[in-house]
């Protein structure tokens, strides 16, 4: 029989959150997948659901969600969970899913497997892989009969369509309790920036004196904007009087641990490394082929920073473009 | 004891009441010094009694010979004749008292040359002052400005000094015209016969006048003094003979970790008696401010300062720190300050601010050329044990230099299992594969895990296996030596790293204090048989400084030696053969602070070079002891350097001045500062930044294939 | 006010690559440096801040672990917490997210807690699941990814970080606080610190003393299981190329490949 799996799917600008469909569009492929749309706007979302590959959609409209964090949420899932048994929840890891997924596990006792990148069932079984560390990966599973939840690491899966599903489309009638308004959202701050902060990018784009003079620095800077990343410098531009202290990256200066770093005309000093050999992925372009920075490098390029930095922005806007 | 011509008295009535003014005049003197004694008293005890023999010496040396102030030769002779001025003019002095008791000093009190002498010298210190008053008033070095004493009391000395003068050429000149001739003096002689016309009844009124005027003018400088600048006059003779006989590159050890209540000092009374010294002796010439990096480059550190601060703090709780109420407090007169402070500053964080402390390079170039003798970098750091063992006050960027130095037993996130992984391929043994090496290379962990001083070590072992040194390095075993920590005042960490490398350096038999049976005891192998001294280099002057002159402290002793030394040795001893000036390229070198002030190593390093280099060493500007740091020192290259000009790349910059085209240094901190400098300034083109290992083992492979061109060419 | 922070001794993951024991799946513990949690030092100095404004409060470190864990919470004494308490039983071993969650509770419940600090997550598990699982059991709201917390009267506010920027959050006490790592400057011991720590109180838990059964914890309780441990697609080391003016492909390749475009 087909497994059923209930998604939860999040709404952002009025629309289905992009790594909840990612998570809906796996579903589809494991079993029956059933999505919970929950918030003032879930009416309006929970009919497209089906082209993502819902089969069924439980719909709650109602503004509380909005509002009230976690607590609305876990309360009307539990409510569900009490009428019917799906063989799994999966869920995309975000903020809000995560804190709504921990309660769910402790109430009803359901074993929890996060951070997945993969996930099938070999007949009854659940098989659920893992990224450990940087040298393994887990394969896990609910050893039980019964729902359990797994969270899945953020675009692991890509969305896809599936033409012409319609998904029926149920409306919960639930009460919602006054105790479980409590977290309340007082008010909400976007914070304008050009890109994201150097602590917080998860994509860093720097560059050292490879770049020769300061009138170059801008190619670092296209490279990180295109990428959706931050520019950072090495102490020597910095000193040299490039950029302001803030781009420092290194011992002193900033650590940063992005997912991937990718390092322009930068030799690699310790004091430099010290600040960025955290990065899961490390890209480095440097003309001499003995620099340290290729030592931690996953992927070193040995070559001129300003012949290739300008065909990579050309390269990485075209293929953005095909995505 | 001859009678004086003329009584300067007039008679027993004058003399009683000049008794009582001399005595009510010694009296305050005698409170106001007594109050500065008193809070010595209450600072922490500290002996400075050993080395008596070569304490005497000096003494004579900088005191009496002036030796100290005359390095800059025209203040230094200015004080120079103003010191022996001082002496010879308390002579006269004496003499012109006794004149009130109807006698004088025996022998020279009524001898010709005496007096010529004498006044010789009173013109010697009027030609000195006018000289001090034009650096005063309209040279104004930056350095000479008090911030203590505010901007008269330099001017008040001056003038007192001039009134003493005056009123002791007034008392000669009218002495001679009022006795013709019998109370002879040289300026009495030219200038008394001028007032013979005023009548010898108006000339000995004259003479008794000024007589008076000079007596209380010396007595009202006597009582002014120990408020003043020119408390140094009386405190600076103890200071040297106090100063500090022990290695110049160890800091004071804090005892009892475990049970003491202070770490470090947060009040003033917490330094010790000597320390506080120094605030006295201190006469404000501003010398340290002129070499200091951190002042030069525009931080906020003025070593000057640092000390008057101390003392400002010191002031400012004086009656704190003797107890309340007391009786300085009672008498006015005998209090050096007046109350006029409100509300007093703490010490760290007010009247010395915080940043001036994480500012400096502990380079030392300010107790180099203190003429007094002073410690700054001690009392800097005593503050800044404060900071980081009682208030967890440090530059935030610190934290995991602490953090990694503990738990990796290196500066950065990697762990110490990799530490011989530089050398991987080299043939080099470790310690503990071979336990009977002659020699230990202590590689440090720049020299370990740092890519650009990683080739500094080939190069060392290269230079090692070329003249077949039975070498061995630690490997694992070895970890931070805990300097950096110690310099940013986290004496504890210092300690741990200390205890730990002692412990590994001991089981393998190398302190020289240790038995052989406690070596053989310890089991690894060493045979007990060898009765030569089992040497420790290192290319790291931080280690080498540390490891030599602090580790003692806590039981380790050890004979180590720098490369740069270790590779002169080689040379001399015939044990490594290099082409002479095969490097044409100009060169110059910098002396790291720990290897040339801190240890006194200059010549080694200039000769090795001077051999291969067919230029030798062009020298810059500020060398050998007035070596300029490179910013990287006292913990600095751990911290921003957010003020002010960078360090590192001033001293780039007097490098490029020489032209050379290679910055040689023997230090993996210089290289490291260096190289950013050299970026900093955008001068990777044209100066180069090598160790002197590097160089040498170039020479060797020059030496083995002289068929290749030259390097640099 | 009655102050909590949960916390956690790890291998040291600046120097340590975390690793899987293969016959028992549990992380490699022996051999490797332990460190109290990085992230767990900054959410002691955001606990600190707090007890430290609001006066009149005790702080506790509370963890779970082996007997090696008692140096964890001496560091957290050293900087400055109050008092510590150590759950360690053999039949912990093994723990999941719920049976971990379930022993921090039956722990904290008996303090009567007002405010409970976590970490978001932890550094070598990730699964940043403890913390609303201990809200759960123990019936309490739990304000989230925390950058900042302000208590007033009875209701905390804290500014939620969010993709975008943050969400300010008000909830009654007592509460469940998760801080974003890096929010705080972690604190250095003092001296006084470090030897104050060694007088602190200290207590130390065994399972029965929490009534809780052996079967609902450790291994026995755990309601998710490794079922094998497999070598992560080996990290490419350091290819290294020369560009043949095809680099910005070889690269835009790597990105794509890695999701990462």
């Amino acid at each position: 029989m087909a497994k059923t799996i209930w998604v939860l799917v999040e709404i952002e600008d009025g629309r289905p959150a992009r790594s909840s469909l990612e998570v809906l569009s796996k579903a589809a492929h494991l079993g029956r997948a059933e999505a919970i749309v929950l918030g003032s706007a879930a009416a309006t979302v929970a009919p497209s659901l089906g082209e993502f590959g819902a089969e069924k959609v439980y719909v709650h409209a109602d503004p509380t969600y909005d509002t009230y964090l976690t607590l609305p949420a876990v309360d009307t899932i539990s409510d569900l969970l009490q009428r019917q048994q799906p063989d799994l929840l999966l869920f995309p890891t975000t903020y809000d899913v995560r804190d709504i997924a921990a309660r769910l596990s402790a109430r009803h006792n359901l074993g929890l497997i996060t951070d997945a990148t993969d996930l099938r069932y070999e007949g009854e079984h659940l098989e659920v892989t893992v990224p450990w560390g940087g040298e393994n990966v887990v394969v896990a599973t609910h050893p039980y009969q019964g729902t359990g939840i797994v969270l899945a690491r953020p675009k692991a899966f890509s969305v896809e369509r599936f033409e012409g599903r319609q998904a029926e489309i149920e409306q919960l009638s639930v009460t919602l309790r006054s105790e479980s308004q409590q977290m309340k959202i007082l008010d909400r701050v976007e914070v304008q920036s050009d890109g994201p902060a150097l602590e917080d990018a998860s994509i860093i784009v720097s560059g050292g004196r490879g770049l020769g003079k300061p009138e170059n620095y801008h190619l670092v800077e296209e490279l990180a904007t295109v990428l959706g990343g931050a520019p950072g410098a090495t102490r020597a531009i910095v000193d040299a009087g490039w950029l302001p202290y803030s781009y420092q990256i290194g011992q002193t200066g900033k650590t940063v641990k992005p997912t991937l770093y990718i390092a322009c005309g930068i030799s690699g000093a310790i004091q430099h490394l010290a600040g960025m050999k955290g990065s899961k992925y490390i890209i480095a372009i440097n003309k001499d082929e003995h620099a340290p920075i290729f030592s931690v490098a996953d992927l070193g390029i040995v070559g001129d920073v300003l012949t290739i930095l300008p065909q990579l922005i050309e390269e990485v806007k075209r293929r953005k473009a095909q995505l | 004891m001859a009678p004086p011509a003329i009584s300067p008295t007039g008679g027993w009535i004058g003399t009683t009441i000049f008794v009582l003014v001399f005595l009510a005049a010694l009296t305050v003197f005698g409170l106001r010094a007594g109050q500065l004694v008193t809070l010595l008293a209450k600072a922490r005890r500290e002996d400075r009694t050993d080395h008596l023999e070569e304490r005497i010496g000096d003494f004579l040396l900088v005191v009496l010979g002036q030796s100290g102030v005359l390095r800059d030769p025209i203040p230094g002779l200015a004080h120079f004749f103003t010191f022996w001025g001082f002496i010879i003019i308390q002579f006269g002095l004496l003499n012109l008292i006794l004149g009130a008791f109807n006698g004088s000093l025996p022998l020279i009190g009524h001898d010709h040359t005496f007096a010529a002498l004498l006044d010789l010298f009173v013109l010697f210190v009027l030609v000195s002052l006018i000289v001090f008053a034009i650096r005063r008033g309209i040279v104004r070095p930056r350095q000479l400005s008090s911030r203590l004493h505010g901007p008269w009391d330099g001017f008040i000395i001056l003038g007192l000094i001039f009134l003493v003068l005056l009123t002791l050429a007034l008392v000669e000149t009218f002495g001679f015209a009022a006795s013709h001739g019998e109370e002879w003096s040289l300026i009495g002689s030219w200038l008394g016969p001028s007032f013979y016309g005023l009548g010898t009844a108006t000339n000995v009124v004259l003479y008794r006048v000024f007589w008076w005027a000079h007596i209380l003018t010396v007595l009202g400088f006597l009582v002014y003094l120990p408020g003043s600048k020119h408390l140094h006059l009386m405190a600076t003779p103890f200071n040297v003979f106090f100063r500090n006989y022990g290695p110049r590159g160890a800091l004071p050890l804090l005892e009892n970790l475990e049970e003491r209540e202070d770490y470090g000092v947060s009040k003033a009374e917490q330094f010790t008696w000597k320390q506080l010294l120094d605030g006295y002796a201190c006469t404000e010439c501003g010398r340290c401010n002129t070499v200091c990096p951190a002042t030069n480059t525009g931080k906020p550190l003025l070593p000057k300062e640092i000390i008057l601060g101390v003392k400002e703090s010191l002031l400012d709780r004086r009656h704190e720190i003797v107890g309340e109420p007391n009786l300085f407090q009672k008498l006015p007169l005998a209090d050096v300050r007046s109350n006029g402070h409100e509300e007093i500053q703490p010490l760290v964080g007010g009247v010395i601010s915080k940043e001036a402390l994480w500012a400096c390079t502990t380079c030392g170039a300010c107790m180099e050329i203190c003429p007094v003798s002073i410690e700054h970098v001690p009392k800097i750091v005593d503050m800044r044990r404060s900071l980081v063992m009682e208030e967890s006050d440090f530059p935030p960027e610190v934290t995991s230099l602490f953090n990694n130095i503990e738990r990796n037993g290196n500066p950065w996130e990697i762990s110490n299992d990799r530490r011989a992984e530089w050398a991987a391929g080299l043939g080099v043994p470790l310690m503990a594969e071979n336990p009977d090496a002659e020699v230990l290379y202590w590689v440090g962990c720049m020299g370990s895990f740092d890519q650009r001083n990683r080739k500094v070590a080939t190069a060392l072992v290269k230079i090692l296996k070329a003249a077949r040194v039975n070498f061995a390095i630690l490997g694992p075993e070895e970890s931070c030596t805990g300097d950096p920590a110690r310099r940013i005042g986290n004496e504890y960490l210092w300690q741990m790293m200390a205890q730990q490398n002692i412990e590994v350096l001991n089981s393998y038999g190398f302190n020289t204090a240790q038995t052989e049976s406690e070596t053989a005891h310890n089991g690894h192998g060493h045979n007990g048989q060898t009765t030569r001294p089992r040497t420790i280099i290192t290319a790291c002057p931080h280690c080498f400084n540390t490891i030599k002159n602090e580790y003692p402290q806590l039981g380790g002793h050890y004979e180590v030696i720098h490369h740069s030394v270790f590779i002169d040795r080689l040379i001399r001893e015939g044990r490594l053969q290099l082409p002479a000036g095969f490097d044409q390229r100009k060169l110059t070198y910098h002396d790291p602070c720990y290897v040339g002030r801190y240890n006194g190593v200059y010549d080694e390093p200039r000769r090795v070079l001077t051999v291969l280099n067919s230029n030798g060493v062009t020298e810059m500007r500020r060398n050998r002891n007035k070596s300029f740091c490179c910013g990287g020192g006292g913990g600095r290259a751990w911290m921003e350097e957010r003020l002010g000009k960078r360090v590192n790349q001033t001293r780039v910059n007097e490098a490029l001045e020489t032209e050379a085209e290679v910055l040689a240094a023997a230090c993996p901190f210089c290289i490291m500062m260096f190289e950013d400098g050299v970026k900093g300034v955008e001068a990777e083109e044209r100066l180069q930044v090598e160790d002197i290992a590097e160089i040498v083992a170039r020479a060797l492979e020059e030496a083995a294939t002289p068929a290749t061109a030259h390097a640099g060419q | 006010m009655k102050i909590f922070v949960c916390v956690k001794q790890i291998p040291d993951p600046n120097t340590v690559e975390s690793k899987l024991d293969p016959a028992t799946k549990r992380l490699v513990r022996t051999g490797v440096s332990l460190v109290l949690d990085p992230g767990d030092e900054t959410t002691i100095a955001a606990a600190i801040k707090l007890r430290d404004s609001l006066g009149n409060s005790e702080l506790t470190a509370i963890s779970m672990g082996p007997a090696s864990a008692q140096e964890a919470l001496r560091r957290a004494l050293a900087m400055g917490v109050d008092r510590a308490i150590l759950i360690s039983d053999p039949a912990l071993a093994g723990s999941d997210v719920l049976g971990t969650a379930r022993t921090l509770a039956a722990a904290l419940k008996r303090e009567n807690p007002d405010l409970i600090f976590c970490s978001t997550e932890s550094t070598d598990g990730y699964t940043g699941m403890v913390p609303g699982a201990i809200a759960e059991f123990l019936g309490l709201p739990q304000l989230t990814f925390a950058r900042e917390i302000t208590v007033e009267g009875s209701k905390a506010v804290i500014k939620r970080v969010t993709q975008t920027g943050y969400e300010v959050v008000e909830s009654p006490l007592p509460a469940v606080v998760t801080i974003a790592s890096g929010s705080f400057e972690a604190i250095y011991p003092t001296m006084k610190g470090i030897m104050s720590a060694r007088k602190k109180p200290f207590s130390q838990l065994s399972l029965s003393d929490l009534g809780l059964e052996s079967s609902q914890v450790g291994e026995a309780g755990a309601r998710e299981q490794i079922l094998s441990i497999g070598k992560a697609e080996a990290r490419a080391a350091g290819q290294i190329i020369k560009d043949e003016g095809n680099a910005a492909e070889i690269i835009a390749d790597f990105l794509q490949r890695h999701q990462l475009l």
